[in-house]
């Protein structure tokens, strides 16, 4: 980094709304992987981008948390099914309510 | 006589393509397919009954189906087959921005100080009370990607629409999300 860049604490790369435009995507693993250094570069380099990356993955990682696993019972279900299927095709009824 | 045979043979064939294609594309899918169900329903009988209709409709469309990103293949599935249900059952509201969806957090407090838990509960409960009060369409977004981990191709499958746009709901809903917190931290701070 340049003595300018230093002084002033800019980062060479990418600029804040630069990151800012691309971050959730970055977030999200979605980010074109040839750009995804730059942004490293800049959340390293800058504290403020660096503070909002890291509250984003927080909320991320809150949201995750509401997952809801289906049941033991609706997944048996569901998989005694599809292997049925997989097998024996649709039931009749099935197949003639279609028709 | 040969004929019959012949008939027999290719529907044994076509069967085992089926029964093949089905247990190599569809089944390490399900738990997904549960999961998007619920999202999408809001409840798990019909989220049970849902991914039936979509097991049965990826049965019958499975030899069209070129071997390409099958989650997306039958996340579309599901889709189509929520909106015949949806028209069946009430043909006069395709969404009903009223249904809430029931969340239960689930976290791991064995890992956790209790004061780390504390801080935690709250900042999880902000964000579901955050979360529950966004538009319906920003809402779905965050629950199909943050919550249950559809990538942005995925979800825009089962919406129908744009990726441009699953991008552009998804991330104006952190943003609102996020704007909630600092509200909240900020009135926090005043009281205290």
């Amino acid at each position: 980094m340049s003595l300018l860049n230093r002084l002033f604490r800019r980062n060479p790369g990418m600029s804040c709304s630069q990151v800012e435009a691309v971050m959730q995507q970055y977030l999200d693993n979605e980010l074109d992987p040839s750009e995804v250094p730059k942004v490293l570069a800049h959340l390293e380099a800058c504290k403020d981008c660096g503070l909002e990356a890291e509250l984003y993955t927080r909320i991320q990682s809150s949201l995750r948390e509401h997952q809801q696993a289906p049941s033991a019972d609706s997944m048996d279900r569901i998989r005694a099914l599809a292997q049925e299927l997989a097998v024996n095709g649709p039931p009749e009824d099935a197949a003639t309510a279609d028709a | 006589m040969e004929y019959r045979v012949a008939v027999a043979s290719r529907r044994r064939r076509e069967s085992n393509d089926q029964e093949a294609g089905f247990n190599k594309y569809v089944l390490p899918e399900l738990e997904v397919l549960m999961r998007v169900a619920r999202s999408i329903t809001g409840n798990p009988t019909d989220a049970d009954d849902l991914v039936q209709d979509t097991l049965m409709r990826a049965y019958k469309s499975i030899e069209r189906f070129d071997g390409r990103y099958p989650r997306a293949w039958l996340l579309t599935i599901m889709r189509n087959a929520q909106i015949n249900r949806v028209r069946r059952k009430r043909p006069e509201l395709m969404r009903d921005p009223d249904v809430t969806l029931a969340i239960v957090a689930n976290t791991d407090s064995d890992a956790q100080t209790p004061e780390s838990a504390v801080m935690d509960l709250t900042f999880d409960a902000a964000i579901e009370q955050s979360l529950r009060s966004l538009p319906p369409q920003f809402r779905e977004a965050i629950h199909l990607v943050d919550i249950n981990g559809l990538s942005y191709n995925e979800a825009a499958a089962v919406l129908d629409i744009p990726v441009g746009t699953v991008m552009s709901r998804l991330h104006r809903g952190r943003k609102l999300i996020r704007n909630d917190l600092t509200v909240d931290a900020e009135l926090d701070g005043s009281h205290s």
